[in-house]
């Protein structure tokens, strides 16, 4: 029973995510000026008396919007259901981690947790537990290590291009980060390209932590 | 013959990466013995190109401008698609050779569904660029395809964890250098005089190519002469860029720009050149493709200056002289092998050599082997007639699919809703049509089938570990049996035993290892990565592996656990048993409180994309109390990674005992000394050996393909420890 609630749960996050795209191509399509000059068009000649007065008017607004971009209700409602999943700070507050120091979340590798930590609490994220850890972890910083990708650890090849899960939770961890106005900052020199094109807080913005 | 479609979204009238793409699939699929049927995009305004294809044996190349099909102008995605649709319904293909997303969308929706070979290319290619519309398109694609070719490892193992429908599917097929015939390599032998070095292509900020004029005037401070040779007529028109881009290619110290030449004259101008320029802002090594120029300026022996990245590593050599990631180091490197003509031989030569795989020569190999997987070899005339009946194939898939793609075998199915539950009216129409039924579990299945069985009709039951404790074997009437089939002779004697049946009934033909799917390079530094997958229910005894790990930590913390399964609380007929959850309370209070295991386990997503996985992970470990067989370790093998076991009832007569280790401590020791030994590289080797020829899944199909059409010689025995086929087939 449970398992085919589990199987029903996860086809109707599927649909919900097909409902959620069909909704953005329909409002894409509803908003397209071809659409629209179509609907006017239409109206006017089911309409003629009251409508193909109006005719040029609405063309001509219709043609002076055309290349402003426009944000369907849809995708704006869509944004705001994936900030609620992450902007639930009331659990956090909750948990108690007494500290006299800056903490900081790091995705790091051996050298760079020893060396934060003599500054900092220093609260360890791995792969499969990004969320947990962010979501309840009351951290003033999210370090990501330029060295944390190097074989031998658990962030073991973050940064080499191809590893879509760590990519992946590595882009969930910075997700989190930016929702939560934590400053996100890579540490070290020589990051691997895929980190390095990414956007980060200066590392000036740790000092100020303290 | 094989008849394949080759459709790319690319216009043929204009020389780019594309078109050398469709030039190259082309003569690639006809040289591996296919009819190539080419479909132009545009009408033909130049036919540069098309002619040399036109003129090659075995290829037709079809215009739908020309005859009609379509209007003026290329044909856009679902126009193309519309009109390969109507070529393919008059006469269908064996395959459809196509590249382009928005085609291959097209297409899957249409009647080519199922024998699409899509070449994936226009893909997101970091995870923070997957949307929702990326990831339907491509399961889409996926889904209707029967071959995903991709470019690189780095592509393939993206696609597979980010679309699993990728998995299992997805192929190598890098690009093809493919050098004009009339064009000779440069000389053997270092540079004399002035260092020539050259870039092709176009013009553009990020393809640092202001910085690249710079280098002469930079060199001659280093008492290096060069001079660099431009080649191209794109500037990219970007303020700031493009006007000083102008100004350094008319007037540069050193520079000589010749401005724009068709293909064939720029690769002759690069072959005059010392050195090709492939240095490239860091941005661009996000990238999961790999440059056609850089492989073709090896080809024609000329070594090349590009960026330092995992890929070009693996391509070129760690130690290859010519890596550089800043202008100083290009200046460094371009200097040391200036002044040292043994290391410029040196880097010529690791271009040569990096490209010969790439060779029109390596594609068709590639090829012929995709092919001949796709589409056997006919044993007989005509069609055998065989039902597979059961109510879960999953162990079952690779198989199936290999005897539907037979052309001797016609294939039907008849699929359980569950396993006591089927239509017999179905059941009775397939029994009564089939030469050979076989039965995937030895439940109600097999029991029905054994009971409904027809005169001069063969019937194959395959049995699990499952059903040996289920009772449903005492009650098949193995009299109507033509085979049980085990996959371990553990469990065939079990089997044996437990039912009395005559021992000629029972055949061990062992589960297989798709070792072709597996075979992929190791990630650097993956000698010290333990892997485990599936850690539930207990008996999987993720403690004992917990235990290795601690172990080998005390000494090394490089070593680190990567587990590939779904959590114990995400099986509920798991989770709701008090000792089950019990048990895994405790080892995974461990993994939190242990000092040593601090940062050395890692649950990895449970998914299809195994044999990317494991990549990244030097020994597989399989600590369980029970197994019929155990396939991760088999699939580890196949990766290139060693096994690790622990003796569970039977695993000698799977594994060869020098993986089987007594206690976990033993387990730890034997690891550290392979690593610490430097035998790693070796043994792996050795076992990968091992699993192909024991558990390959060519091997383990013609097992089943002889049992099948009723030969019986092929029972495997057991040898030293793991299974072998006798009478040499094991040895193809």
């Amino acid at each position: 029973m449970r398992d085919r609630s589990a199987r029903l749960r996860a086809a109707l996050r599927e649909s919900d995510a097909r409902v959620e795209e069909l909704e953005r191509r329909l409002a894409a399509l509803e908003t397209s000026t071809t659409v629209q000059f179509g609907r006017i068009v239409a109206g006017a000649a089911r309409n003629p008396r009251r409508r193909a007065a109006r005719l040029p008017r609405e063309l001509y607004k219709l043609w002076k919007k055309r290349d402003r971009p426009t944000e369907s209700a849809t995708l704006r409602e869509s944004a705001a259901r994936r900030l609620d999943r992450f902007d639930r700070p009331e659990d956090r507050l909750l948990v108690q981690r007494p500290s006299d120091r800056p903490v900081v979340a790091g995705i790091l590798g051996r050298a760079a947790a020893a060396e934060l930590s003599d500054k900092y609490e220093v609260v360890a994220v791995h792969p499969h537990d990004v969320r947990t850890v962010l979501e309840t972890a009351d951290v003033d910083a999210l370090v990501v290590d330029a060295r944390a990708g190097e074989p031998g650890g658990p962030w073991a090849y973050l940064g080499v291009p191809g590893m879509f899960d760590r990519d992946r939770d590595l882009d969930e961890a910075r997700g989190i980060a930016r929702v939560r106005e934590i400053p996100v900052v890579l540490w070290g020199d020589n990051p691997p390209p895929t980190l390095a094109v990414l956007d980060w807080d200066p590392v000036a913005t740790l000092k100020e932590l303290s | 013959m094989t008849r394949a479609l080759v459709y790319g979204d690319v216009d043929l009238n204009l020389i780019d990466g594309s078109a050398i793409w469709a030039q190259g699939m082309v003569q690639t699929l006809a040289r591996a013995g296919c009819d190539v049927t080419l479909v132009l995009k545009a009408p033909v305004r130049t036919g540069r190109l098309v002619d040399p294809l036109r003129a090659l044996p075995r290829v037709t190349v079809l215009s739908p401008h020309e005859d009609g099909l379509t209007g003026e102008g290329p044909m856009r995605p679902a126009e193309a698609a519309a009109v390969i649709a109507r070529i393919d319904a008059q006469q269908p293909f064996d395959l459809a050779v196509v590249r382009g997303r928005a085609l291959a969308t097209q297409l899957a929706a249409g009647p080519l569904k199922g024998r699409l070979w899509t070449y994936l290319t226009d893909v997101p290619q970091s995870a923070a660029e997957f949307d929702g519309k990326a990831k339907g398109d491509l399961r889409r694609i996926a889904d209707a395809s029967r071959v995903l070719l991709c470019q690189t490892e780095e592509l393939r193992g993206f696609m597979e964890a980010a679309v699993p429908a990728t998995a299992g599917k997805s192929v190598l097929f890098p690009p093809v250098v493919v050098l004009p015939d009339d064009l000779e390599p440069r000389a053997e032998g270092a540079p004399d005089g002035k260092l020539r070095l050259v870039y092709t292509g176009k013009f553009a900020p990020r393809w640092n190519t202001l910085e690249m004029t710079r280098l002469p005037a930079l060199l001659r401070a280093r008492g290096v002469d060069a001079e660099l040779h431009m080649v191209g007529d794109k500037i990219h028109q970007e303020a700031g860029f493009a006007a000083p881009m102008k100004a350094a290619l008319e007037s540069g110290d050193g520079v000589v720009w010749h401005g724009g030449h068709p293909r064939a004259e720029a690769m002759r101008l690069t072959a005059s050149g010392d050195v090709a320029l492939s240095w490239r802002d860091l941005s661009m090594d996000t990238s999961l493709e790999l440059s056609t120029k850089v492989l073709e300026s090896g080809a024609l022996g000329v070594p090349v200056v590009l960026n330092r990245n995992p890929m070009h590593e693996r391509l070129f050599g760690e130690d290859y002289p010519l890596f550089a990631s800043s202008e100083s180091d290009v200046v460094d490197a371009l200097t040391l092998i200036g002044k040292n003509p043994d290391l410029y031989e040196q880097a010529a030569e690791r271009c040569r050599a990096a490209a010969a795989d790439y060779s029109l020569d390596a594609a068709v190999r590639r090829m012929r082997g995709y092919l001949e997987t796709t589409f056997p070899e006919p044993r007989r005339n005509g069609k055998l007639k065989v039902v597979v009946a059961g109510h879960d194939l999953k162990f079952f898939t690779k198989l199936l699919d290999h005897l539907r793609d037979r052309p001797d075998m016609e294939v039907r199915l008849d699929k359980w809703p569950a396993l006591k539950t089927h239509d017999p009216e179905r059941s009775l129409e397939l029994v009564q049509w089939a030469d050979v039924v076989i039965c995937e579990w030895c439940g109600p299945n097999a029991l029905w089938y054994a009971r409904n069985k027809q005169p001069g009709q063969k019937l194959l039951v395959r049995l699990h570990r499952f059903e040996l404790y289920s009772g449903w074997p005492m009650k098949l009437d193995i009299d109507a049996v033509d085979k049980v089939v085990c996959v371990s002779p553990h469990y065939a004697d079990l089997t044996l035993q437990m039912t009395g049946w005559p021992k000629h009934k029972v055949q061990v033909i062992p589960n297989w290892v798709d070792d072709e799917q597996f075979d992929r390079v190791k990630l650097p530094g993956a000698k010290h990565h333990l892997g485990i997958i599936g850690i539930a229910p207990s008996r999987k005894r993720f403690d004992l592996a917990l235990d290795v790990l601690e172990e080998l930590r005390r000494d090394d913390p490089r070593y680190t656990l990567f587990v590939k399964s779904k959590l114990p609380w995400e099986y509920w007929w798991i989770w709701e048993r008090p000792e089950e959850r019990e048990h895994y309370e405790e080892v995974f209070r461990r993994v939190r409180r242990s000092r040593t295991l601090a940062d050395g386990v890692v649950f990895d997503a449970y998914g299809r994309d195994v044999p990317a996985w494991l990549r990244r992970i030097g020994f597989v470990l399989s600590t369980s109390d029970d197994e019929s067989f155990h396939l991760a370790p088999a699939e580890g093998m196949a990766s290139g990674a060693i096994p690790a076991l622990l003796p569970w009832p039977g695993s000698d007569t799977v594994y060869d005992t020098r993986w089987i280790h007594r206690t976990p401590q033993d387990m730890a020791a034997a690891i550290a000394a392979t690593v610490s030994g430097g035998r790693w590289e070796d043994e792996r080797e050795f076992a990968r050996a091992q699993v192909r020829t024991s558990y390959g899944l060519r091997v383990v199909e013609d097992a089943w393909v002889d049992l099948v059409f009723g030969i019986h010689s092929a029972n495997m025995e057991l040898s030293s420890g793991h299974a072998r086929i006798p009478g040499g087939k094991a040895d193809r």
